[in-house]
């Protein structure tokens, strides 16, 4: 049991010291409060999805404002927020997507941005400046935006626009690929999938609805090789699948990676998917908000906010950035969907207590 | 876990009395001194965080609880649900147990009597230094090699031995078997190298003489030599194997799940540390049964009067 049991020493020795501290949020929210632009008071620990920044911005950070950033990776927005709520960490950035910042910012685990740090907020896209997880992006700033939905191989399907939720759900369309086919391990993500098949919304609140895509899961199950969120797009390039649930812009550095465009492809299937904005935020374990009020400055620069989107083939929130974005990837329906598509995307919503059920329901379908 | 028989008790009462009758008897407490600082990090390091656990687990610890007494968190973790990841689990370290014995105990013959003085170092060497890999590199080595366009298949496919890439090779249990077994290979063969060593070859050299086979020289004198240091690989081994969860979580896919991959599940992701935690302890309890049950099957005693 060694490894797993350093594993729960780890939680356990966090668990007491998350008991000991507690408290001092008010006092961070003044601190934050008082930074000027540019401020920086520390070195900046940066808690992130794995693979979601140009190296060389982190470098850039470093040597503009002369502090050392150390990053933090993690695989599920729920991950995220249980490491936040245990405490005992510092970080004092994060990136949850829409839904998670609603469930922080309900929660009192996020500081308030202080906008006279972050001027930069006025170079957001209108549309992104008060979307309804974060009215008025009091709590956050946007990243990067993108989609959910399948990656293939051009042996099993001929055109993006024959995609359907089916090639994973119905057992004859998916027959032939059964073992090839991979599901991302994030409760909201799967079930999203398959409520949208069954023609539900991914926000259901139906325990109805619930139960039936529960069922089309565990039924699916057998043909899925594995869940996956952080080595989907390698088991595509690699072959292993051919049939791959995941999100957009880590579809594409895999593909460019791998020089597999011929190859491999993209997109929303027919019954529509999710589309999510992950955003920059402060949880209450930071130590160093003036840096990270700076980094979000930063990274809300019109060139960064540019590099960003290019390194990591995701859409940019940052209206000032995308008029220096590469003409060709804004014209990339893959990566800035068409309207006739956009509409058929969901964003994830908080579901309150409900949520509850959709991690008891994936224990169900995994185990 | 690990009760010493009776007898070491007695030849330690013996060792006592001797040393006390030819020097002045040392202090009481000072076996305690010597022991104070081990103990002392057992206690702060291992004995400490299990009470937490195990104070949670009979506690509401979860995102919206609050901490207060309950048996809630055990009958959740007995629940159906768990029951096919937890045969699952039980099969899986099992069968590695199995395989990893049949092949670490004549691997540790073979350096212990075999290969020579100039070879023996250098293999134990290479045994050591193959678990100095970070287990998650070497894991995601095993995908390469297990893949449906990896090492096996390709040179089966070129061999002409297979027209099609095997789909079992991954993301099954039996890649979760082959990764764990190759993962603690040298836990099991360091152990049992030690044992053969205390072996004296002239020994072997009499069994010979007296007309011994290899089969009959090896139950009669080899196993029983070595049987001691076959448990003690069985308890050092099977405990990380029943509840790994960086290789099913890895290589396992949708049918090789342990319960180390729910409890992480239920802690990192999830913050059901109420739960979580008893499900530590059953999976604690089932270990130290099928330990338990492996040292009365092989029947420690009986084995150790061999000697």
């Amino acid at each position: 049991m060694v490894r797993g049991r350093r594993l729960l020493l780890v939680a356990a020795v966090v668990a007491i010291v998350a008991a000991a501290c507690g408290g001092g949020g008010s006092e961070l929210q003044a601190k934050a409060d008082a930074c000027k632009v540019d401020e920086v008071d520390g070195d900046l620990s940066l808690y992130n999805w794995s693979e979601y920044i140009d190296p060389e911005l982190v470098e850039k950070f470093k040597a503009t404002y002369g502090v050392e950033v150390t990053e933090t990776f993690f695989e599920s927005n729920e991950s995220m927020l249980a490491q936040v709520e245990a405490g005992g960490a510092v970080y004092d950035l994060v990136v949850p997507s829409d839904y998670m910042v609603d469930i922080m910012r309900q929660e009192g685990l996020l500081v308030k941005l202080n906008r006279e740090a972050i001027p930069n907020l006025a170079n957001l896209d209108p549309k992104f400046t008060n979307l309804p997880f974060d009215p008025g992006n009091e709590y956050s700033a946007p990243y990067l935006w993108g989609t959910t939905g399948i990656g293939f191989s051009y042996d099993v399907v001929d055109d993006a626009a024959d995609l359907t939720w089916g090639l994973i759900f119905d057992p004859e369309l998916s027959a032939p690929f059964a073992g090839k086919i991979s599901l991302l391990d994030d409760e909201r993500e799967v079930f999203a999938a398959a409520l949208k098949y069954l023609g539900y919304s991914v926000n259901s609140k139906d325990e109805k609805e619930l139960q039936e895509a529960t069922e089309l899961l565990k039924a699916a199950k057998d043909r899925v090789a594995t869940f996956t969120s952080d080595s989907f797009e390698d088991l595509l390039v690699a072959g292993e699948v051919v049939i791959a649930h995941g999100w957009n812009g880590d579809f594409f550095s895999a593909f460019d990676e791998a020089d597999a465009w011929e190859e491999l492809g993209y997109g929303i299937p027919k019954e529509g998917g999710v589309a999510w904005v992950d955003n920059m935020a402060i949880p209450t374990t930071a130590e160093h908000v003036c840096t990270a009020q700076t980094f979000i400055n930063f990274i809300l620069d019109p060139e960064n906010g540019a590099q960003l989107a290019e390194w990591n083939y995701y859409a940019s929130p940052n209206a000032k950035a995308n008029e220096l974005i590469d003409p060709e990837m804004l014209s990339d329906p893959a990566v800035y969907p068409p309207p006739e598509v956009f509409e058929k995307l969901e964003f994830l919503e908080d579901l309150g207590d409900f949520a509850t059920k959709y991690a008891d329901a994936f224990t169900e379908v995994k185990s | 876990m690990v009760t010493s028989p009776p007898r070491d008790a007695e030849r330690q009462v013996a060792l006592e009395t001797t040393y006390a009758g030819r020097r002045r008897r040392p202090g009481r407490w000072a076996p305690w001194v010597y022991l104070s600082a081990p103990v002392t990090i057992l206690l702060v390091f291992f004995a400490g965080p299990l009470g937490i656990l195990a104070v949670y687990s009979f506690q509401e610890r979860s995102r919206t609880g609050d901490g207060s007494w309950t048996l809630a968190n055990y009958a959740a973790a007995l629940q159906p649900r768990y029951l096919e990841t937890a045969a699952n689990t039980v099969v899986i370290a099992v069968v590695s147990m199995v395989l990893l014995l049949a092949i670490a105990y004549p691997l540790a013959y073979l350096i212990a009597f075999r290969v020579g003085a100039r070879w023996e170092v250098p293999l134990l060497l290479a045994l050591a230094l193959s678990d100095e890999l970070n287990p998650l590199i070497r894991i995601y080595a095993w995908r390469t090699v297990l893949g449906r366009n990896g090492l096996v298949n390709t040179a089966l496919e070129a061999l002409g031995v297979i027209d099609a890439p095997l789909d079992w090779l991954i993301f099954t249990k039996f890649s979760v078997v082959v990764v764990l077994t190759a993962s603690w290979l040298p836990y099991a063969v360091i152990p049992l190298y030690a044992a053969m060593k205390t072996i004296d070859p002239r020994v072997l050299e009499a069994a010979r003489d007296l007309g011994a086979g290899w089969w009959v020289t090896f139950r009669k004198v080899v196993f029983p030599l070595t049987a001691a240091g076959f448990l003690a690989t069985i308890v050092i081994v099977f405990i990380p194997l029943i509840s790994d969860f960086a290789a099913p979580a890895l290589v396992g896919g949708t049918s090789g799940r342990m319960l180390a991959s729910v409890i992480e599940d239920l802690f990192l992701g999830r913050g059901q540390w109420g739960v979580g935690s008893a499900l530590t302890f059953v999976l604690l309890a089932a270990s130290g049964v099928v330990v338990w049950l492996s040292y009365r099957i092989a029947d420690m005693n009986s084995l150790d009067t061999s000697r």
